[in-house]
């Protein structure tokens, strides 16, 4: 049994590049300037677990007082008191309530503790004998402090995982935005500070069972009218989300090296016990995440950006930092992240962490994390180039289904009938025009006046890029066999007609329209 | 990008080769012309080259030897293969007249009452000699088609110098060219399609 508050439990890097453990009352110290979890899904959850205690502990009134503390540092006293009321949450081991835990105990058969891994095979996997990437068997021994931090994890991300399985309040599989310096070597305690979020009222401790469920009996969900949501919750549960029904066996342990972080420990943890019909959430923005909902649809709740194949595109990058819509969904960016597009006097460049994993029910198919290079703009700014962004990232998506047409049309005789995984052609082409629409995005920021000269003049450039990119990449995926004649009229066919579809679009016109040179004005007024 | 212009010579790109090949196209339809000193009878050239066996007959005529002397003044001794300008010579010998209207692939696809000059099938083949022999009989048996319209000589000469660059490096095994359009079947192709619209 220890305390998640006292217990030095986080393992961490300071500036001298050493590495140990602290707990969560060494935070202030402006030495330790990273986290150092063996799993890069540990790293992402150890941050929001350590901004909910920071949002609960010691979160500011207002901006000013935010502010204060950016610039004159963590008060280690006030945040010791802070930390210290939410202790009793905040209990580890045998005894209930303990944390992310579910209250009862429950009558199940023991489960191996990787269960608790979201990429680990399931039960069907292992039946089917379906484990080829990650085997089974490769992690059935956890300390407690990584098995705590694989808890707060999984009831994270929670992927669905058959009936009354719940997902977390995001969804299976969210998106998280961060906002983070783009100096890797500031202190720990400011990449959190830059996600804390003003808050009015500070908490009871007679509102903590609203705010950590394992703290009362779990509000099950086999009924479906048991639902959590804002309004019958306090809505800093949303860091503390519990959707599993879990139990660590404390009693069944063994001694050894943990099989995650590879440290020694004379009581590693092997067995869990776990349920279906945990808590099931309706109705929540959680602060660290983007939403967005159909604009066919306008009843239909937000819902969180989750991961999904090929990561992140600067095509969504619009949609993490401003509210938008593109052409089928409104976009709104983290409540983290618009806090923090109103804050003008940080002195620090900013930028944002995204990470999330891309689930398929249950299936981890990767995990996904992007430092977006850009800084984050003042919103003001961003609101003043939001038209034309969204244009020319319109242009990049209107224009791939006709390179990816051209291609099948190259490729196959019946390009109808083609079957097969053309994704790659999609992830290629965002990933290898993100350079060029990062030029336009720098070029843009210099110039966010659209009617400027140089503003202007990065668009034509944007244009042609693109241009650029559909045929090169054509002419390299089509015409493969130098030796071969055969398909010739196929090929350039099919090339033809991409060139005249490209110049075809609407968008294309637009903008060609709107990157003119502005010669004639004088001539119109004459 | 999307703009590709394959009608442009690869190889022929300087205007004094180009005007030594369109002048001895020029002296092969007449009988008395004066070089410098000496009198040359274009007529008895045409007549020998269209007999002559492709290729070794072809490089002992006086033809061949007139026309490698004086691109030898213009061209790099690299671009200028002695069986590569005996190709041409066998073939070009056949067209009755130089047609700059278009380049030569496009000129194949021109549509003569309602069918193209060279049909698709027979393009085809051409696309797909694998030896210059081969080469040699299917572009004579176009030009013939042609006919009275006669071909583009320049760019008839700068397809099958660019064909022959791409059979000695298959011999060799060295790297065909990366750029298609470089290429000279896409470019054949792309020609010949041009004058074609499919669909």
């Amino acid at each position: 049994m220890f305390s998640l508050i006292s217990e030095p439990w986080l393992p961490v890097l300071n500036n001298a590049g050493q590495r140990k453990k602290i707990s969560p009352l060494q935070l202030a110290d402006d030495a330790i300037i990273e986290l150092d979890w063996p799993r890069a899904d540990f790293q992402g959850a150890a941050y929001q677990l350590l901004i909910g205690m920071l949002q609960i502990a010691c979160a500011p009134q207002d901006e000013e007082e935010w502010q204060t503390i950016w610039e004159e540092g963590l008060d280690p006293e006030k945040l010791r008191q802070g930390l210290n009321a939410i202790a009793p949450a905040m209990q580890f081991g045998k005894q209930k309530p303990s944390f992310l835990q579910d209250y009862s105990s429950l009558e199940v058969d023991n489960s191996s503790i990787s269960g608790l891994l979201i990429d680990a095979p399931g039960g069907n996997a292992l039946k089917l004998n379906k484990d080829h990437f990650v085997k089974r068997s490769s992690y059935i021994r956890f300390c407690p402090h990584c098995t705590a931090m694989a808890l707060y994890t999984v009831q994270t991300n929670s992927p669905a995982a058959g009936a009354g399985f719940r997902t977390s309040m995001r969804g299976g599989g969210p998106i998280t935005t961060l906002v983070m310096p783009q100096e890797q070597n500031q202190p720990l305690w400011k990449k959190l500070w830059l996600n804390i979020i003003p808050q009015r009222v500070s908490l009871e401790s007679s509102q903590y069972p609203l705010v950590f469920p394992w703290l009362i009996p779990t509000l099950s969900s086999e009924s479906a009218a048991n639902k959590v949501t804002p309004d019958n919750a306090h809505p800093l549960q949303a860091y503390w989300g519990m959707p599993r029904r879990l139990e660590i066996d404390f009693s069944t342990t063994e001694s050894g090296e943990c099989d995650l972080c590879g440290e020694p420990h004379s009581d590693l943890l092997t067995q869990i016990r776990s349920k279906n019909y945990g808590v099931q959430y309706e109705g929540w923005l959680h602060p660290l995440s983007p939403y967005r909902k159909p604009l066919k649809d306008v009843t239909s709740p937000w819902l969180a950006v989750k991961g999904q194949s090929g990561g992140l595109a600067y095509k969504d990058w619009l949609g993490l930092m401003v509210e938008s819509e593109d052409r089928f969904n409104y976009l709104k960016m983290a409540e983290v992240v618009r806090i923090h597009g109103d804050r003008d006097d940080v002195d620090i460049k900013t930028g944002l962490w995204c990470f999330g994993y891309d689930m398929d029910n249950a299936k981890a198919r990767c995990w996904y994390e992007h430092r977006l290079p850009l800084s984050l703009i003042p919103l003001s700014m961003l609101r003043l180039m939001e038209s034309v962004l969204r244009q020319s990232i319109e242009l990049a998506t209107s224009s791939l289904p006709l390179l990816r047409q051209a291609l099948k049309e190259a490729w196959f005789e019946n390009p109808k009938e083609a079957k097969g995984d053309f994704s790659l052609v999609d992830i290629a082409f965002w990933q290898q025009t993100e350079r060029d629409f990062r030029h336009l995005w720098l070029a843009l920021m210099k110039h966010p006046d659209p009617i400027a000269p140089e503003s202007r003049s990065a668009l034509r450039r944007w244009i042609s890029d693109i241009e650029h990119y559909l045929f090169s990449t054509f002419d390299r995926q089509a015409f493969t066999n130098p030796e071969e004649s055969n398909d010739l009229h196929r090929i350039l066919t099919a090339r033809k007609k991409l060139a005249k579809e490209f110049n075809k679009q609407k968008i294309l016109n637009l903008l060609r329209e709107l990157s003119i040179e502005r010669k004639e004005k004088v001539d119109v007024q004459k | 990008m999307s703009r590709n212009d394959t009608s442009q010579a690869l190889i022929f790109r300087d205007k004094a080769a180009c005007q030594v090949l369109n002048d001895w196209f020029d002296s092969l339809q007449e009988r008395g012309r004066y070089d410098s000193a000496s009198r040359i009878n274009g007529r008895v050239w045409r007549a020998q080259l269209r007999r002559a066996e492709f290729p070794h007959s072809i490089m002992v005529t006086d033809g061949y030897h007139h026309l490698a002397h004086q691109l030898n003044r213009t061209m790099q001794p690299k671009d200028l293969h002695p069986l590569a300008l005996a190709l041409f010579t066998a073939v070009v010998v056949h067209a009755s007249k130089n047609n700059q209207d278009g380049s030569f692939a496009q000129q194949l696809g021109v549509k003569i009452n309602d069918r193209e000059c060279l049909s698709r099938l027979r393009f085809d083949r051409l696309l797909a000699a694998r030896t210059p022999d081969e080469l040699c009989s299917r572009l004579i048996r176009a030009i013939k088609l042609r006919g009275e319209l006669g071909v583009n000589v320049v760019s008839l000469a700068d397809g099958i110098f660019l064909w022959m660059q791409e059979w000695f490096a298959r011999q060799e095994n060295r790297e065909l060219e990366a750029n298609p359009f470089h290429r000279n079947s896409v470019r054949w192709a792309s020609e010949y399609l041009l004058s074609t619209p499919q669909k």
